[in-house]
């Protein structure tokens, strides 16, 4: 997508996030999950978190509670609203950071030369060789066990994927000439960087970070799932699946909804990230069908 | 020449690499303050007053620096330790988990490829039809699934399945107990699948094949939406392209058209993500193995992590990260036979 001068530059998102079907879908797909994340605190009191009504447990979905009810009688629709709010604060957090992180990293290792490239990139190698999971769980035990905590680990684990994409754009993006002549007009590497280079290279990486957010929460319902992190009275919807394992086959629905919940949660952020990339590359303009 | 220096070089940085995983992981496991090193070798009952003097016997008291310098003189020989949470030594246990999880990593990887291979290229050639609408949002919905939820729905279905009594498929562990005491089978390569195969045991191949059905399905959902991903990218990239564009005027049907050209390159651009792969197939692969009670290495990776199990940690993180760092310099290296335009 190339922006047009003229327009302001949320006009042309909208015009160009309307252009296809499928871009408009995924789009208001997750504008939707955005607002229930919003909404859903002011809403539903946090009693429904802490009440144990022992009378209630393992109730099926009926008009009262959509969801049914869990062992300890809350009810499991308000249990998940809750948790999409604080699974989405935590991946927004956790994005930030390792973002920022691997930004500067992988936008220094790209635009230096040699030997701090290398010393940097076999530093994010370090990291990467060891799978992202088991490196947040090795992480998660040394760190602690609150939900900060959770956050430091997952930071740990994503950065070096962000730093990787970063590095590639840089890359490509240096060596164009409009680069040389900023470096003829001897303009500092440091504003070449950060002022000419990176908002040139931001969208493509948007897109990356739109996905990468999807397997953040993916990540952390993982995590709380295994038992990391959270105590059983938090909302969190891995916490919650986990804490259904041992009556899922008398009351599956314990199990399906949260899940199905989380599902949709992440399948809109990839969506989105997915509709993002074809909007930004420009490449995809003239295929033509075969 | 320039060729061999490369590969020398990029050999060089895997060592080098790896050596740093081990660092990182020995001082994530060892010298965070946090984490009590001591709490893997009590158990609740021993007496407070003995924690010294065990900590001395395994030479907790010493610096991190020099803990860490023991341990890599001992992996070096080959002493890789003992793994306490699972009461076996660490080299024992990679024998005996290493196998399982790499047959299910393969016939994940299968099951991914020729799936994710198939929507991809549908989804890229028929691009903005509904077909290609259709495989994009499996792809998608695909990579969006929690590997551990998905499990659990797969046994719930095949629970209930049972239940009505219709055939159905083993929930739980590689093989079923009674079969395995009736009519084992000698291990050559630890895989049962192949293990089954090469002595002849028709019965015992067929049962291992129905309990890794679910769990490897199961694993291969993610890398499946990652390569439909990278397929589509790259046959739509190839189709933009002029020398296709003059094939086409040149009267080239369309068969042949995308078995000569499409095909090809975008099964290079799955080469490139083959490390990425792995490394997804083995994070996932500690959940499925929880949900599925498969006795693999993600499985032991969870209990020892979650015990303080250094020795197990390590032993886990370094055959995981030398498999990673060992794909990617086969890849690369490959890279340069594939791709004439690469020179070094």
């Amino acid at each position: 997508m190339i922006f047009p001068l003229s327009l302001p530059w949320y006009r042309a998102f909208l015009n160009s996030i309307t252009e296809t079907k499928f871009r408009l879908f995924a789009f208001s797909l997750l504008i939707g999950t955005m607002i229930v994340a919003l909404i859903s605190p002011l809403v539903i009191p946090s009693s429904v978190v802490y009440l144990v009504q022992p009378t209630k447990s393992l109730l099926p979905p009926s008009y009262a509670h959509i969801f049914g009810t869990d062992l300890y009688g809350r009810d499991l629709f308000g249990l998940c609203l809750l948790s999409i709010t604080v699974d989405l604060q935590i991946a927004y957090s956790v994005t930030i950071a390792s973002f920022g992180i691997g930004m500067f990293i992988g936008a220094v290792a790209g635009y230096a030369r040699r030997s701090a490239d290398e010393v940097l990139m076999r530093i994010t190698d370090v990291f990467l060789s060891i799978p992202a999971f088991i490196l947040a769980m090795a992480v998660a035990v040394a760190v602690g066990h609150t939900l900060f905590d959770l956050q430091i680990a997952l930071v740990v684990a994503i950065w070096p994927a962000y730093a990787r994409i970063v590095r590639g754009q840089v890359l490509s993006e240096r060596n164009k000439l409009y680069i040389d002549s900023l470096k003829l007009m001897n303009v500092p590497a440091r504003k070449i960087l950060f002022s000419h280079i990176m908002p040139n290279i931001i969208y493509p990486v948007l897109a990356f970070l739109t996905v990468q957010i999807g397997v953040t929460i993916l990540f952390l319902s993982g995590l709380t799932f295994l038992g990391f992190g959270s105590g059983p009275f938090t909302p969190e919807l891995g916490r919650i699946i986990s804490d259904g394992l041992d009556n899922f086959f008398q009351a599956p629905w314990i199990v399906l909804f949260p899940g199905f919940v989380l599902s949709i949660l992440v399948f809109s952020f990839n969506l989105f990230g997915d509709a993002l990339r074809d909007m930004f590359d420009p490449r995809l303009k003239n295929i033509r069908s075969v | 020449m320039q060729l061999y220096r490369y590969i020398l070089r990029r050999i060089g940085i895997a060592i080098l690499v790896l050596f740093g995983v081990t660092l990182l992981t020995f001082y994530l496991s060892r010298g965070v303050p946090g984490v009590n090193p001591i709490t893997a070798y009590v158990t609740p009952t021993t007496p407070i007053s003995l924690y010294p003097q065990i900590a001395r016997e395994n030479g907790l008291d010493l610096p991190v620096y020099l803990q860490y310098f023991f341990y890599m003189k001992d992996l070096l020989v080959g002493n890789w330790g003992y793994s306490r949470s699972i009461g076996l030594p660490v080299t024992i246990a990679i024998e005996n988990f290493f196998p399982a999880t790499l047959e299910l990593t393969i016939v994940a990887m299968i099951i991914a490829v020729v799936i994710g291979f198939a929507l991809g290229l549908v989804s890229a050639l028929n691009n903005g039809k509904w077909s290609d609408f259709l495989s994009r949002g499996i792809s998608i919905e695909s990579v969006s699934l929690p590997p551990f939820w998905i499990g659990i729905v797969f046994s719930l279905l095949f629970f209930f399945i049972g239940q009505y009594g219709l055939p159905t498929l083993p929930l739980d562990g590689r093989i079923s107990q009674t079969l395995l005491l009736q009519n084992p089978v000698q291990p050559i390569t630890g895989m049962f699948l192949i293990d089954s195969l090469l002595r002849g045991n028709i019965p015992f191949f067929v049962n291992a094949l129905l309990h890794i059905i679910l769990p490897a399905l199961t694993l291969s959902l993610f890398p499946m939406g990652l390569i439909a991903r990278t397929v589509r990218a790259s046959v739509l990239d190839v189709l933009s392209q002029d020398h296709i564009v003059f094939a086409l005027s040149k009267g080239l049907s369309r068969r042949t058209l995308i078995t000569r050209h499409v095909i090809k390159n975008s099964l290079i651009a799955v080469l490139t993500i083959l490390g990425l792969i792995f490394a997804v197939l083995l994070s996932g692969s500690v959940l499925v193995e929880t949900v599925f009670a498969w006795p693999g290495m993600g499985q032991w990776a969870a209990t020892s992590i979650t015990s303080n199990d250094t020795a197990g940690i390590m032993g886990f993180t370094i055959v995981s990260a030398s498999i990673f760092v060992f794909i990617n310099l086969v890849v690369d290296i490959a890279y340069i036979f594939i791709d004439p335009r690469i020179r070094y």
